[in-house]
């Protein structure tokens, strides 16, 4: 059954989470806003994009594993947090999962709700592995005594490792999904159930390793040579650094490939690199091959400092703005519109 | 006759009013959420009421009273968001849209692509997700190019999409169901009763995320949702919460779809779960249902890289921005 919500006079007297008038606030008018930002964006093309140097780079971002955690019956702690060492793994590879448990930061609602009584450890922790068909793959034993890679003895983060078997693996160039029940039982019985996931990935093709680099009409264009195993559709993804390890652009290009070599191209647009202000020698940062084609798309691993380029200088690159077509006439579009 | 050719004139000058005003304001383009049956996909009325709470009605206001001319779409929201069911029929409804064809209701759009109309997505919940999927795929260099529709159409044709509790990064609520560890959780509306297909790819594990297989959206997806939690549900659930979906996930940022946050900390434009294309609204005191129903008019906030301008500038985040106001009319004051 719905609770009705803390009304905000409430919540602001019990923690002064923020100030309770309403001031006088205005929305602008969105159309033009976006209007505005897409004659800027425009000036790139849809598969190089800037990316600011301040953040992360963006495929090993994308790698991040989630953390899962779920707390006990109607709230109670401490909750469970499992998550694996990466988000996909190939025939052979090496998972390893973790799993911990931890008194959780209420939110708004929580802080009013009472506090179901919280467990105590010691706790046994176990895992399921399912796929998406429900079968099982495996049962795994979590432990936290400093072996079979578990980093460090009675630190409270247990850890379990799993080879991946080629019993269940997918057809080549495909992958599926799989889920990790991870259980936590303490003398009690009381428990805790988180569910994790990754992606058992059979791609269809691999980076060799080698790649080359050119300037071709004002933009850097890196390729990279994949041995191709089975005819598809895939997907090159890749993020060029400055020297200094700046992010500075991620290039992305799919390609329909037969089996055997190939070099693939990723080009950098040169305004990007121009407006920079930073020459080369660029270093390829990240890069991955994905076989695409059918869902789950099959992930490559994410090759770091795959390759570093020639030396270039910066105005080398392109001035000329890209001029992409469906952004220009949406902010026309948008422009048309009249706020009322 | 003269008094005849006055009210013929000045209905002819409403009726120019009013014509003018559906052509210089968009076509709203409503999404609907995840479902637990097909009836949305089977009936365009179950579509239509997805979006009406008994005397309150979302597309009715958020189109201030339908000066604004619509098109609701109805898709299989038992599937996964990629699925053609899905996606794919969210797509070809989209272009459908946009050239003129009216919905199972007989709505159209006041003007079509080819007549310089301007088309806004309105999409909830798994609508985000499935929108974050055709538009993160409607370029030649995307994984999952026009996967199983007109996803390219469709980017070049939409102006903007802007999203109501999105699920752009899953719920924790879906991890919750299938792992069978919902114990307590009182999941609001019965959103997600079981571990059907779309539950499953709605889990905030990585291998199931749209951002794992879409790139950044051709046109911006800007993100609004609720923080009214709900006792229960919200327990399950990290940081604020509508009841159902989590704001690491309501405004799609990077890193662990799970992290905590609130009004003040939310992730801002600069840490999206793509380099581009995603944009703060603002958040509203409303439940997972609420954003969907206009049911609620209620406190607003802004949060980091917000829409609401104080006094000129950008207001801080958390401040209260509006004291009674339901996601349908805010959109409403956005064009």
């Amino acid at each position: 059954m719905k609770r009705k919500h803390i009304k905000p006079l409430l919540a602001a007297s019990l923690f002064s989470l923020a100030p309770m008038a309403t001031i006088a606030a205005v929305t602008p008018d969105l159309a033009a806003q976006a209007a505005a930002e897409y004659r800027t964006m425009a000036r790139y093309p849809e598969w190089s994009q800037p990316v600011s140097g301040a953040l992360a780079d963006p495929l090993l971002a994308g790698r991040e594993a989630t953390v899962q955690t779920q707390a006990g019956p109607a709230g109670a702690g401490p909750a469970l947090s499992v998550w694996a060492s990466d988000i996909r793994y190939s025939t052979g590879d090496t998972a390893y999962f973790y799993a911990s448990l931890a008194e959780r930061t209420a939110n708004s609602v929580n802080l009013l709700a009472p506090a179901p009584r919280s467990a105590a450890g010691p706790w046994a922790v176990t895992g399921e592995l399912v796929d998406n068909n429900g079968q099982q793959l495996a049962m795994l034993s979590y432990r936290d005594d400093g072996k079979d890679g578990d980093q460090q003895a009675g630190d409270g983060v247990y850890t379990a490792s799993y080879v991946l078997p080629a019993t269940h693996q997918p057809d080549i160039g495909s992958a599926k999904n799989i889920a990790i029940k991870v259980t936590a039982v303490n003398a009690d019985q009381d428990q805790r159930v988180a569910l994790g996931g990754f992606l058992y990935s059979q791609p269809g093709a691999q980076l060799t390793g080698e790649y080359r680099d050119r300037l071709s009409e004002g933009s850097l264009v890196v390729a990279a040579k994949v041995d191709v195993a089975v005819a598809g559709r895939y997907h090159l993804a890749g993020v060029l650094a400055s020297a200094l390890g700046e992010s500075l652009s991620l290039s992305q290009n799919a390609v329909h490939l037969e089996p055997g070599s190939h070099w693939v191209d990723l080009s950098f647009y040169g305004l990007i690199l121009r407006e920079a202000g930073v020459s080369g020698p660029y270093t390829l940062s990240s890069v991955t091959l994905t076989t695409a084609g059918a869902m789950p798309n099959a992930l490559g691993p994410v090759v770091t400092t795959a390759h570093v380029t020639k030396p270039y200088l910066n105005v080398q690159f392109t001035d000329k703005p890209f001029a992409r077509a469906d952004l220009l006439d949406a902010a026309t579009r948008l422009e048309g519109l009249v706020k009322r | 006759m003269r008094y005849l050719s006055a009210l013929r004139a000045a209905l002819g000058l409403c009726l120019f009013f009013a014509v003018s005003d559906v052509l210089a304001a968009p076509c709203l383009i409503f999404v609907h959420g995840k479902q637990t049956d097909t009836n949305t996909y089977t009936s365009w009325n179950s579509a239509r009421n997805y979006w009406v709470n008994g005397s309150n009605d979302f597309v009715r206001t958020a189109t201030k009273n339908y000066s604004a001319s619509y098109y609701v779409v109805g898709y299989n929201g038992t599937k996964p968001y990629w699925d053609a069911l899905a996606a794919g029929e969210v797509a070809n409804e989209i272009v459908a849209a946009t050239n003129g064809v009216a919905d199972g209701g007989g709505n159209r759009c006041a003007q079509t692509y080819a007549q310089g109309g301007s088309f806004w997505i309105i999409a909830h919940s798994m609508g985000g997700t499935v929108t974050d999927y055709i538009l993160g795929n409607n370029d030649a260099s995307d994984p999952n190019y026009n996967y199983n529709g007109p996803y390219d159409t469709v980017a070049t044709r939409v102006g903007i999409a802007i999203t109501l509790g999105g699920a752009h990064r899953g719920s924790e609520g879906a991890d919750a169901v299938c792992g069978g560890s919902s114990w307590g959780c009182n999941w609001a509306a019965g959103w997600i009763q079981d571990c059907d297909d779309a539950t499953w790819w709605l889990r905030s594990s990585d291998d199931v995320q749209v951002r794992t297989y879409a790139s950044a959206p051709a046109k911006n997806i800007y993100l609004t949702g609720g923080y009214e939690a709900i006792f229960g549900a919200s327990a399950c659930l990290s940081g604020e919460d509508d009841g159902v979906v989590q704001y690491a996930s309501i405004f799609a940022c990077s890193g662990s779809a799970s992290a905590s946050y609130n009004n003040s900390n939310v992730c801002g434009n600069s840490a999206k779960q793509e380099v581009s294309g995603f944009r703060n609204l603002d958040a509203a005191h409303e439940n997972h249902s609420d954003e969907r129903d206009a049911s609620d008019s209620d406190v607003r906030r802004q949060i980091p890289n917000g829409i609401w301008t104080c006094s000129g500038a950008p207001c801080a985040a958390n401040t209260q921005v509006q004291s009674s106001m339901t996601s349908a009319s805010f959109i409403s004051t956005l064009y």
